[in-house]
């Protein structure tokens, strides 16, 4: 165990001295972080504030966390213990999509995949509906993705403030009888062309239905259903609902709402998986790939002995591992399985 | 400095950020503020009304108020006042344009008066207010701002866009066109508990939130009530202050007590649930544990009571449950109780599961105790 600390400690130094970090007002920001000599145990160090990178630098080589977080809140003492007594000033608006949280059965891989769609139907809620145009993406360097939105109009927001936010991208109490407003067009929008969709593929054998779509399609999408006898609307009203999960943004919501919220430092490493956060922009989001894009350890075999049963996909290696089992594997595998708690370092 | 074209402004909204400018002109001292005693009174008066529950008309008509925002020899100060007369945005209400504005002297006089009686109001007002309990507190602010609201619409109706876009940018409030930014509209909306103002129900683009003139308002009456709510720390002088403890006492009475005993049966469906999973042996997430508790808190059951609930659960550790239990009582820590989560926060953490109409689980309990009392007394 000591030794695999000590391979863990060394492999993550040579990835922070060559890191940089860049971080809006970082000296009033809290930052915590979760030391490797703690391991198997994980606690936490937290209320530590900086004044600059440099300040940030010398920590981070002198301690090498397992993972590293600021507070998504701005202080007036970020270094206080008590939070009463931080001087809360303004926070960051932060969106978490995580792939746990997305209701599909799938593997991680997939999972992923469908995290970053939500990410990228997220962004650009924001940018349509709410104007924003200063954030940014962060891969969260295990099973999701974060946005941090900077834009100053948002940062005062408050917790019930922000939840409003939530509640408007998740659809929480809606119905086909909410008034008409910009994300129920969107979802009648998606049910007219369901709907039309069906009738062409004769999934629903409804002539007059199709008829009626093509004529009054304006009326529909912006939801003036009276063009609608009783039984079509009831087709409507069951598409409708689909419709509705369909464009639910499936956001971790306290992480939303909670204006207090520690974060992962974008270019510091996720230390259950050695994955870096990375920062992205929307252009280079469609062809990442977390499994090979978020790897920053290199190619040379190390030995390692696995633990736990396990299946895993990472970089080019796709394979099964058995308890008791001795490997050599590329440094970012044995650093993945490593970080996972299946294997430890050396035979 | 004289401000002709603000002292209006003042006398009808003293919420204003310049009526702090405008009073140190006047009168450079709060003593020398707190001797307008007819003004004080007539903040006293307002309290004991919305105590007694009727309303004392405020001593001058407001009504065909026509004066000129700005008088053109002067709005060169500020560039940004010259877009006054459009929906604008952008002035930070300074006030700069206003400074030695000066029109006909007896008007002047008779604005002059209006202006140092309400803006003394105002701040009496606000004094008062830091020393009362925050239930009388919000019926005040809710009173006060309802009388605003009620101007402000006037001044739709009179076209006064340049008095309402003045009143918006002092209260922070971005708006353009019938727009408002979706940062102002959640600060007031989310007070308001109707569905068509929640954000979902909204047509929301760019960033803007589409509102009728009317609905502007009614946005602005929020924001007026929050600020007229928040305290401030203003001391009191003695003869006052003594005025003000006989209308606290008084108002005690009224209170109806709701304490002990704890009734199970009145309890809201959300706490029903919990505690059934808790004593089922259900482990329940953390977010129910902290609302239970601080319901059961604030409905006075005690500590150890609380403490003998949770030894059901399949985690129980008794001592770091007594030490949470303590710490949301107020026992430990910054030493302040916590109040129970509200509906809207037990519905973001899946701990809702029914729809009461009430904003906190504790109205329900007490609106429910209340009922049965009365039940019981007919």
């Amino acid at each position: 165990m000591e030794i695999t600390k000590a391979y863990l400690q060394k492999k993550f130094e040579e990835y922070y001295s060559k890191a940089s970090f860049k971080v809006r007002d970082l000296d009033r920001r809290e930052w915590a972080f979760v030391p490797i000599n703690a391991i198997p145990d994980f606690f936490m160090l937290r209320h530590i504030a900086f004044s600059d990178l440099n300040e940030l630098k010398g920590y981070i080589l002198s301690k090498i966390p397992l993972h590293a977080y600021y507070s998504s809140a701005y202080y007036e003492r970020p270094g206080e213990e008590k939070m009463e007594e931080k001087g809360w000033i303004c926070a960051d608006l932060i969106f978490d999509i995580d792939a746990d949280h997305i209701p599909i059965k799938a593997d991680m891989e997939k999972a992923l995949e469908v995290a970053k769609k939500e990410i990228v139907r997220l962004y650009k809620i924001l940018e349509r509906d709410f104007g924003i145009s200063d954030m940014e993406i962060v891969f969260s360097g295990n099973r999701g993705y974060h946005i941090h939105v900077h834009d100053k109009d948002f940062l005062n927001l408050e917790s019930t403030e922000r939840r409003e936010i939530v509640n408007y991208l998740t659809f929480n109490r809606f119905s086909i009888d909410s008034p008409n407003s910009t994300q129920k067009r969107r979802v009648c929008r998606c049910t007219t062309k369901l709907i039309y969709s069906k009738i062409k593929r004769g999934i629903i054998k409804n002539k007059r239905l199709r008829k009626k779509i093509e004529i009054n399609k304006k009326n529909l999408y912006s939801c003036d259903l009276s063009v609608l006898a009783k039984k079509e609307r009831s087709i409507f009203e069951e598409h409708f609902k689909y419709c509705v999960n369909l464009l639910k943004v499936h956001i971790d919501e306290p992480v939303t709402a909670d204006i207090h919220r520690l974060i992962r430092l974008p270019n510091s490493l996720h230390g259950k998986t050695g994955f870096v956060v990375k920062p992205l922009s929307i252009y280079d989001l469609d062809e990442f790939d977390p499994f090979k894009d978020a790897i920053v350890f290199g190619n040379e075999n190390v030995k390692v002995r696995c633990l736990k049963r396990a299946n895993f996909k990472i970089g080019d290696i796709n394979m099964k591992v058995r308890p008791g089992e001795k490997l050599k594997l590329p440094e970012y595998a044995a650093i993945f399985l490593i970080c996972r708690g299946i294997a430890l370092y050396g035979h | 400095m004289i401000y002709l074209p603000v002292l209006p402004l003042i006398a009808k909204y003293p919420f204003l950020r310049i009526t702090g400018r405008f009073l140190e002109y006047e009168y450079g001292s709060l003593e020398k503020i707190f001797c307008n005693e007819k003004a004080v009174e007539f903040a006293l008066r307002r309290i004991e009304d919305v105590i007694e529950k009727k309303i004392t008309d405020f001593p001058f008509n407001f009504e065909d108020l026509d004066w000129p925002m700005m008088c053109f020899s002067c709005d060169r100060d500020c560039v940004d006042c010259s877009f006054l007369k459009n929906l604008n945005f952008r002035c930070n209400a300074c006030g700069n344009c206003f400074e030695n504005c000066y029109k006909s002297s007896t008007l002047y006089s008779k604005f002059k008066v209006w202006a140092k009686f309400s803006a003394v109001y105002y701040l009496s007002l606000k004094a008062i207010m830091n020393n009362l309990s925050p239930w009388l507190r919000r019926k005040i602010a809710i009173n006060e701002a309802r009388r605003y609201r009620f101007w402000l619409e006037k001044e739709i109706e009179n076209k006064r866009y340049d008095v309402l876009n003045y009143i918006m940018s002092d209260l922070n409030i971005l708006a353009k066109d019938n727009k408002v930014h979706v940062s102002s509209y959640l600060r007031g909306a989310v007070k308001i508990r109707d569905e068509k103002w929640r954000l979902l129900n909204r047509v929301v683009c760019g960033g803007w939130v589409e509102l009728t003139e009317k609905e502007i308002v009614r946005l602005m009456e929020e924001v007026i009530r929050d600020k007229i709510e928040k305290s401030i720390s203003i001391p009191l002088p003695s003869n006052i202050l003594d005025r003000v403890n006989k209308i606290i006492s008084k108002s005690e009475i009224d209170k109806i007590d709701i304490n002990l005993p704890v009734d199970l049966n009145c309890f809201p469906p959300c706490m029903k649930k919990i505690l059934s999973d808790l004593q089922n042996g259900v482990n329940i997430p953390h977010t129910a544990r902290f609302a239970l508790t601080s319901f059961l808190l604030n409905v006075g059951m005690s500590v150890e009571d609380i403490v003998k609930l949770f030894s059901s659960a399949p985690d129980f550790d008794e001592e770091k449950t007594r030490y949470q239990v303590e710490h949301i009582a107020g026992l430990r820590g910054k030493g302040s109780e916590y109040m129970c989560p509200s509906c809207e926060t037990m519905k973001t953490y899946h701990n809702c599961i029914a729809d009461c109409n009430v904003s906190n689980p504790l109205v329900y309990y007490t609106r429910k105790v209340r009922n049965k009392k009365s039940r019981r007394f007919k």
